[in-house]
């Protein structure tokens, strides 16, 4: 009896104990249940248990909501979307004009796609997309935890009447290591904002506000706005993999963005003039990996991350030929105006792509393309 | 001959008589279906159909959410918009995910059974531009950015098809603006930043060496505004706007404050506090990096007024002056048109000593209330 009784003890402590730590360890545990008030989307990304991060340009504010869509999918179908703009905008009870797709990214468990829509109107609006199933996802009695962008308490103090308040558009969200990294700009002055927030967010505002530089040319220095970035893991060291307003690809060491720093990033490429990259991803084949990135002007190109590790220099010199390009090597792929990028699964991405007809569609690559 | 023309008389008398029966009968639905439906309204925006239930005679409450759909009212396929459904008292209210579309018609179907049709009408409040920054019609070559002020929330996303800037020759020059998304506004959506190819104005980066500044000294520009650009509620513009200028040189001198004249206002009145910053400054800084305080350091309420080409700085406070000491308080990040801050430049020769950039937050300038 007493055994039974010992064991007992010790099943009833191990299902506590068990309990006890999956209640500590989820990313989930200090979320709160309500309804967030989210006034733009400007960026998604996904974190960890299907917790997907919402960059509220208009509220300064990132957001972090349960999708509840946490359920482990190892491979994904191929998700082929014609014209959905007009389908968005069908369901929306609007015209496709009124319309922009602001981001699009995969939950990396389900592979679901979401997409976040802002009207004409100024309601934004996130959407899930299960095959041909396109559903809004509530934002209604929802487990959230948020942060604010603007620490600064006499940032934005009210003491003038009627004065225009600063606006931190956030032009890039990405998630890594138990860090939300945020790159923003200002409707006022000109710079570079880049902020690293633990995740999950507490209370104490354990975020870093950094101002992070790239030499031009040895000579000139510039502190202008991150536009997108990745991060990646190179010769076992993790680095920040940035594109700015202005040069194309600069690297940073990740472990050197410490608050308060001034970081100098080592510019890897130049990808041609009149272009500006859109978003950039990070996908697999075999043992290698590779940058993925869709421009403004210039094809989706493919940058091979052993030839970034190999890639030594920093571009000391301007270039000569109009146009030309410099740095690391890459590939261009038949693949123009693409706007999105996402990875779907281990040999697949999706992008939003403005077809030569005017039609702007969701397709998937896969790695054959790699 | 006769007969047949006979016949087809009288045919043709009961196919008017059934004609006008039936005009009339649609007519008279139409009209008490118009009448019927009613819009809800909230600051401009129509974000609700308010649907009497008298209409719904046939079906039971609890159907009434999967049978009747609102849809747009055009050829084609038909998609029923996405919203939530709720009776109150005698009513069916579809509340729309996004406010319905001003100027576009909507009907309201149950199963294939076009029950109702109404237009959202369109606004009849027209936006208008009321002004562009910096005001002055000299402007340096490295001018960095713009601010368009309008007086209605504006349309987000699409800015660039609406503003383009004409040579001397009345060529429309590409690629001067910086692209970004999102764009640059401020919450309310009435003023957007414009930012010039910060790329092209720092000088050695890549777009400078290749393409040029933006400006060119001494050459006369004309700033276009489209009378085509909507508003939130989709008007549009009451007319264009042209801005005419003049480049002259680039601006390589960060603004000084020791250099600006306080006259103080006098004690016991509501009179400005008017402060000669001697240059043209940046017009939406100038109303947020500067503040006046009191000899305690604490804010003083009132409002800020700028004119003489961004050059003239007055307060007005909300309470009468009182005799003592006050400050102005200037944060750095104060620019001029060309982005040259309290502390730096907007691009300095590191090479250069002399240019290490400040690392002082906030300027003080004493002044008295006697």
């Amino acid at each position: 009896m007493k055994k039974t009784l010992l064991s007992l003890t010790a099943a009833v402590s191990a299902v506590l104990l068990v309990a006890y730590t999956n209640r500590t360890t989820s990313v989930l545990s200090g979320f709160e249940t309500g309804t967030p008030e989210v006034k733009s989307i400007s960026a998604l990304a996904f974190g960890p248990e299907g917790v997907l991060f919402i960059g509220d340009s208009k509220s300064a504010s990132v957001f972090a909501i349960d999708t509840k869509d946490a359920e482990t999918v190892a491979t994904a179908k191929a998700v082929e979307i014609k014209n959905i703009d007009q389908k968005i905008a069908a369901l929306l009870g609007t015209e496709a004009k009124n319309i922009t797709i602001q981001d699009l990214v995969v939950n990396p468990l389900s592979k679901k796609v979401y997409c976040a829509v802002q009207s004409g109107s100024g309601a934004p609006v996130l959407l899930k997309i299960d095959g041909d199933n396109i559903q809004p996802v509530s934002l209604k009695d929802i487990k959230f935890s948020m942060v604010a962008l603007n620490n600064a308490p006499a940032e934005d103090a009210k003491d003038q009447r009627g004065r225009p308040m600063r606006v931190w558009a956030i032009s890039d969200l990405n998630y890594a290591d138990g860090k939300v990294m945020v790159s923003g700009l200002s409707n006022q002055e000109f710079g570079s904002t880049f902020r690293s927030i633990a995740f999950p967010f507490t209370n104490s505002q354990n975020q870093s506000s950094l101002e992070i530089y790239h030499a031009a040319h040895g000579q000139y220095e510039t502190n202008s706005p991150i536009k997108t970035f990745t991060t990646a893991e190179l010769n076992g060291k993790k680095f920040l993999v940035a594109s700015y307003t202005c040069t194309p690809l600069v690297l940073f060491p990740i472990e050197d963005l410490k608050t308060g720093t001034h970081v100098k990033g080592r510019t890897v490429g130049e990808f041609g003039a009149g272009n500006s990259p859109l978003d950039i991803i990070t996908m697999k084949k075999g043992d290698e990996s590779f940058l993925i990135m869709a421009n403004s002007d210039r094809p989706v190109m493919k940058v091979k991350f052993k030839d970034i590790e190999t890639y030594q220099g920093s571009l000391t010199q301007p270039i000569k030929e109009n146009y030309s390009t410099a740095g690391v090597p890459y590939v261009s792929f038949p693949m123009v105006n693409v706007l999105q990028l996402d990875k779907l699964d281990d040999t697949q991405f999706i992008f939003l792509q403005r077809r030569a007809n005017g039609d702007l569609d969701v397709r998937t690559s896969n790695n054959r393309s790699l | 001959m006769n007969k047949e023309v006979r016949i087809s008389l009288r045919n043709s008398c009961k196919l008017i008589l059934f004609c006008l029966v039936l005009f009339f009968g649609c007519a008279q639905r139409q009209e008490t279906s118009k009448a019927n439906l009613s819009i809800h309204w909230k600051n401009g925006q129509a974000t609700g159909l308010l649907i009497p239930l008298s209409l719904l005679n046939s079906i039971s409450r609890d159907e009434i959410s999967h049978l009747v759909k609102v849809q747009l009212a055009r050829p084609g396929i038909k998609t029923a918009i996405l919203g939530d459904y709720k009776i109150s008292k005698d009513t069916l209210i579809f509340e729309p995910l996004i406010p319905f579309t001003r100027g576009l018609r909507y009907e309201v179907v149950l199963e294939k059974e076009l029950l109702a049709e109404i237009e959202i009408p369109k606004s009849t409040d027209i936006p208008t531009l009321s002004g562009i920054y910096p005001s002055q019609d000299t402007l340096p070559e490295n001018l960095l950015k713009f601010y368009f002020v309008f007086s209605r929330p504006m349309v987000e996303g699409h800015s660039l098809h609406y503003i383009s800037l004409l040579n001397q020759q009345g060529d429309t020059l590409p690629r001067i603006f910086l692209n970004l998304q999102p764009e640059l506004w401020n919450a309310e959506k009435t003023i957007l930043t414009l930012w010039l190819d910060p790329g092209r104005i720092k000088r050695d980066l890549q777009p400078n060496k290749l393409q040029g500044a933006p400006l060119t000294q001494g050459q006369r520009y004309k700033l276009v505004i489209s009378n085509q650009w909507p508003d939130e509620l989709g008007t549009v513009l009451e007319q264009s706007y042209t801005k005419n200028f003049v480049v002259t040189t680039r601006d390589m001198t960060s603004p000084s404050t020791n250099e600006w004249q306080v006259k103080a206002p006098l004690k016991g009145t509501l009179q400005p506090l008017e402060v000669n910053v001697k240059e043209t400054l940046d017009y939406i800084l100038l109303q947020n990096a500067v503040q006046v305080v009191d000899s305690q350091g604490q804010p003083i309420e009132g409002s800020i007024q700028l004119s003489d080409e961004e050059k003239k700085w007055q307060f007005i406070p909300l309470k009468p002056w009182s005799i003592g000491e006050y400050a102005l308080q200037i944060e750095s990040r104060l620019e001029d048109p060309a982005g040259n801050n309290l502390n730096r430049l907007f691009d300095r020769d590191v090479t250069n000593s002399k240019n290490t950039p400040s690392q002082q937050k906030v300027f003080k300038l004493k002044w008295r209330v006697n």
